[in-house]
Order: structure tokens, then C-alpha cells, then sequence
């Protein structure tokens, strides 16, 4: 897996910080590439998501476990290694986007977001696109998780945000 | 700081878009905080309510639109209030026939009254006033 950084999204909500993660040879986010990829085929979808989550999540009832569904079950790794990777939960008839999203060290104001798409078979793994992505979000969620365990990276409380070891708020890993 | 294609989208969203997405998921988690609260599963509403259970997994994963009976229903249940709706004394009619919240209806409002000074006539008055 090549590095990506880890930025924020979003700071601007009472309840939550999101952070999002950026291959370093991009200039976009993958969760921006989520919803710009989407907003052609899907706008009334997408508006209601990011509503979901700047004002139902980050603002009104944090990242609380009725908005998440766990998405991962990796069978047969030891559970030091597991991975939960979320996907964001809006409960509305069939709602078709799915956003995969990491809590950080299950916490309520730390979000992770990655990327996602459009559940268009019966399961998640039927459809194509979807599951790559969440792949994909799984690889993002077991190095970040590792650089929380490490110390790589640490949570800083009084400003609500992750920061490299040294303090810096540039987190390659 | 927020990312920019999130403020576009988001500053382009109709305002009832917004009512609607936050209006739904503050009843979903009322729902799950009153459940969590009286220790009953899902199940068990479902028992109470003598609905099946998948019925109630519908409402509550929204591929069930809430309805005002479902949310009467789920209220008479759980024995709580999960929508508030503000009464008519709460509001106050201005010009042109819109209503302005005065004041929720469980706050105590101020009924002293208070007199304005007014001047004193430059002549006195011509009969005396009554004792």
C-alpha cells in the first residue's frame, strides 16, 4: 500500500471531527472523490448523507453506534489485528450510498472517513465497485489503527484531533 | 475548516432536504434511546406492540417510513414523548399572519406588570378625583 495522509475533513462541527485520507500523489480526499464521483448520478442521495453527517452526526448526536454499522468481520485474525471498519448509517428506505468510516479508537468525536459507492447488488460483496472500496477502506483502517497502537499517532483531547507523535498535524503514514 | 466540495454541496442543499435528514434521525435515536432505556429489544417491542419482529426492524432501518400512527403507536409503548409538537399559546400572531415562538409552554413567563410613567398635566384637573 502506498502512503496516504491523514487530514481533516472537517472541524467545524460541535460534536465531531472527521478526517478523511489522501493518497499523497492526489490532490482530493478520498471521501471528496466519494461525493464528487456521486453527486452526477445520485445529488438527492448525497445531499442526504452530508447532511447525516455535518448535521445529525457532527453536529446534533455524535458519531453514535445507531449511524454506524460494523461492515467488518475479518474470520481468522487474531482480534489484536481486527479492524472495525463502519459503514455511515442513514435508516431510510434502501438508502443506496454506502461510506465506509472508521471511529477512532471507538470514540465518539473522531471519525475516519474513506471512500465508497453505490450498493447496487443484493449484498455489499455483489456489487463490484462497492467492494473494492471497502477493500480498500479495510487496508486504511489497519494502518491507522496500528499507527494509534504504536504511538505513531495520538489523540490529542484538548483539541480534539490527531496528531503525529512529534506533535505535528502533517500524519503520513 | 471544512472541505470545499463538502460546503458546496452542502450550501446547495434545499433547506427542507436538511429538516427532513435531521428531523429523521432524531426520531431513529429516540427511538433507540428509549428502547435502550426500558432494557427492551427490539423484540420485545415487537411482542409489545404485537407486530412481527422483522415489521419493527423495518420501522426503526427506515425501509418503513415512520408514520404519525406508527410514532403514536411507539410512543404509547414506551411511554414517552419522541415528537414535540409546540401548542398555540407558545405562539404569537404577528403582521401578516406569521407565527413567532414566543415562548415554549413549560417555561415559566414573567406576569408583572409594569406601568409607564406619564407626564404630569401642566393644568390640574377640573373636577377632584374621587376618594
Amino acid at each position: 500500500m502506498n502512503t496516504f495522509e491523514l487530514e481533516i475533513w472537517d472541524d467545524e462541527c460541535d460534536k465531531v471531527t472527521f478526517y478523511s485520507v489522501r493518497w499523497q500523489n492526489s490532490t482530493v480526499s478520498e471521501t471528496d472523490k466519494f461525493f464528487e464521483k456521486l453527486e452526477k448520478s445520485h445529488l438527492p442521495e448525497v445531499q442526504q448523507l452530508l447532511v447525516l453527517l455535518l448535521d445529525s452526526v457532527g453536529t446534533d448526536h455524535g458519531a453514535i453506534d445507531v449511524f454506524f454499522r460494523p461492515e467488518d468481520n475479518v474470520a481468522g485474525l487474531p482480534p489484536k489485528g481486527k479492524v472495525t471498519v463502519d459503514e455511515i448509517v442513514f435508516h431510510y428506505q434502501k438508502f443506496p450510498l454506502r461510506l465506509y468510516a472508521l471511529r477512532v479508537n471507538n470514540r465518539q468525536d473522531l471519525v475516519v472517513l474513506f471512500n465508497g459507492g453505490v450498493k447496487s447488488g443484493e449484498t455489499n460483496q455483489e456489487s463490484p465497485d462497492l467492494n473494492m472500496k471497502f477493500i480498500e477502506a479495510k487496508a486504511f483502517g489497519k494502518r491507522i489503527e496500528e499507527a494509534l497502537r504504536d504511538g505513531t499517532i495520538i489523540v490529542d483531547e484538548t483539541s480534539r484531533a490527531l496528531k503525529l507523535f512529534n506533535g505535528s498535524d502533517e500524519i503520513v503514514l | 475548516m471544512r472541505s470545499k466540495t463538502a460546503k458546496r454541496i452542502y450550501d446547495q442543499t434545499p433547506a427542507d432536504v436538511k429538516i427532513f435528514v435531521r428531523k429523521h434521525s432524531d426520531i431513529v435515536v429516540r427511538v433507540y434511546q428509549l428502547l435502550r432505556e426500558k432494557g427492551w429489544t427490539q423484540k420485545d417491542l415487537a411482542a409489545k406492540l404485537e407486530k412481527t419482529p422483522s415489521e419493527i426492524s423495518k420501522w426503526l432501518s427506515g425501509d418503513h417510513n415512520f408514520t404519525l400512527k406508527s410514532l403514536a403507536k411507539l410512543e404509547a409503548e414506551l411511554g414517552a414523548e419522541i415528537i414535540y409538537v409546540p401548542k398555540s399559546d407558545s405562539f404569537h400572531v404577528q403582521r401578516g399572519g406569521h407565527l413567532k415562538l414566543v415562548a415554549p409552554k413549560a417555561e415559566p413567563v414573567s406576569t408583572r406588570v409594569q406601568f409607564q410613567e406619564t407626564k404630569k398635566p401642566s393644568h390640574p384637573p377640573s373636577e377632584p378625583l374621587a376618594a
